[in-house]
């Protein structure tokens, strides 16, 4: 909560984002008016028939429900944890607990955000941490700014580039290690 | 430092020498010599030229007028001065300065210009344990591809670089930097991956998303 989820959507659709904003119950968490619930919608055209579909769900766990439909929908998922969060390494090894699936098989990226403001703890101890419970796992973990065009658009190539390279090497690899 | 601190010289040798001429492949040996043995140094390095760098590599931090963007070619008249740091000694300059990873990406890459680095051996497989900070780092598509390909399996330099359609020089570059950075798991036994002609496996669908989102992006 808090990552900059609706921003980051913004930053990377070219079609004019669908957000649905609802009062925020957690004033304790994030301190800002509202905060985005339900969805946010953007899009990137590839070509008259194919485009890219971001969706943008919440992190509070109150709203799981739509984890479920992401969990069997989804290619791929960028994670975007607020590093000025009471705990943040402790959010990510959740999500990453809660979609097991979509890490395993490559479609997984970390955005840690508003690192400027917390810069600890680094993108190397949440590797660090992760590793300790999924040593076999290897997720790109970047600091980025949501606001940043140019730095969403790397998460995303770098979430698709990863998926293709898993789906390629990724059987041979496990076997390989 | 020089006043109040006991210096001495350190002389890095090489046995890839040719791929040091340009003086950075100098300063990357000696900073790696130190990492490798995970000692509380201070690192003093003068380029001609240039105002000198400080490395603390008890914070992982180091302090350089230069901008890393505008890296000279060459490093000229490379000088160093090493010493241990004692036990509850101040910080070489005001914390936080730069991140050592900033430094080791950009010498990694730059430093000995397509070669692999004097302490890598040929016959080497690499494989990725954790990613770079890309977040931080200046770096090409291309790099991230090959990242994506070292994530999922062991590869020499030149079986990267096909994998990745990428200039063998490009992935020996890759590889000097991420072993500086200490982000690679090594192996001389691990049989090599069938690496399929096409890296994505998509030969009959065409450019792989990848590569189409890379264009309508025009990254």
């Amino acid at each position: 909560m808090g990552a900059g989820m609706t921003t980051a959507i913004k930053a990377l659709s070219e079609i004019e984002v669908v957000s649905t904003e609802a009062n925020n119950s957690e004033r304790d968490v994030v301190d800002k008016p509202t905060t985005t619930v339900a969805l946010d919608y953007g899009e990137i055209v590839l070509s008259n028939d194919e485009k890219i579909r971001m969706y943008g769900i919440p992190g509070q766990r109150r709203f799981d429900f739509m984890w479920a439909i992401l969990k069997t929908r989804a290619e791929g998922m960028v994670l975007l944890v607020n590093n000025d969060a009471e705990n943040p390494i402790a959010e990510m090894l959740a999500f990453v607990e809660d979609f097991r699936e979509l890490c395993y098989k490559g479609g997984v990226v970390v955005g840690v955000s508003r690192s400027e403001i917390a810069p600890q703890p680094t993108t190397g101890e949440f590797a660090r941490a992760l590793a300790e419970v999924h040593p076999e796992l290897t997720v790109p973990i970047f600091t980025l700014d949501p606001r940043s065009k140019d730095q969403m658009q790397m998460a995303l190539l770098t979430l698709i580039v990863n998926l293709e390279m898993r789906e390629t090497f990724g059987e041979a690899g496990v076997q390989q290690a | 430092m020089r006043d109040s601190r006991r210096g001495s010289t350190l002389e890095p040798t090489s046995p890839d020498s040719a791929a040091q001429d340009n003086g950075w492949g100098q300063v990357t040996f000696a900073i790696n010599s130190i990492l490798q043995i995970a000692a509380p140094m201070l690192l003093r390095i003068d380029v001609e030229g240039h105002d000198p760098l400080f490395i603390d590599f008890r914070h992982g931090a180091f302090v350089w007028a230069t901008d890393l963007n505008e890296l000279p070619v060459d490093a000229t008249n490379v000088t160093f001065e090493t010493e241990q740091a004692l036990e509850g000694a101040p910080p070489l300059f005001r914390l936080p300065g730069y991140s050592l990873d900033l430094l080791l990406w950009v010498l990694g890459n730059n430093a000995y210009r397509g070669h692999l680095a004097p302490w890598l051996r040929p016959g080497e497989r690499y494989r990725l344990y954790q990613w770079p900070n890309l977040g931080q780092h200046l770096h090409e598509m291309t790099q991230t591809q090959m990242l994506a390909v070292l994530g999922n399996g062991y590869f020499s330099p030149a079986e990267l670089a096909v994998a990745a359609g990428a200039p063998v020089e490009e992935a020996y570059n890759l590889i000097n930097a991420l072993s500086l950075l200490r982000l690679l798991r090594v192996s001389e036994d691990v049989a090599p991956l069938v690496v399929p002609s096409a890296p994505t496996g998509q030969k009959d669908k065409g450019a792989s998303l990848f590569a189409r989102l890379r264009a309508r992006l025009g990254r």
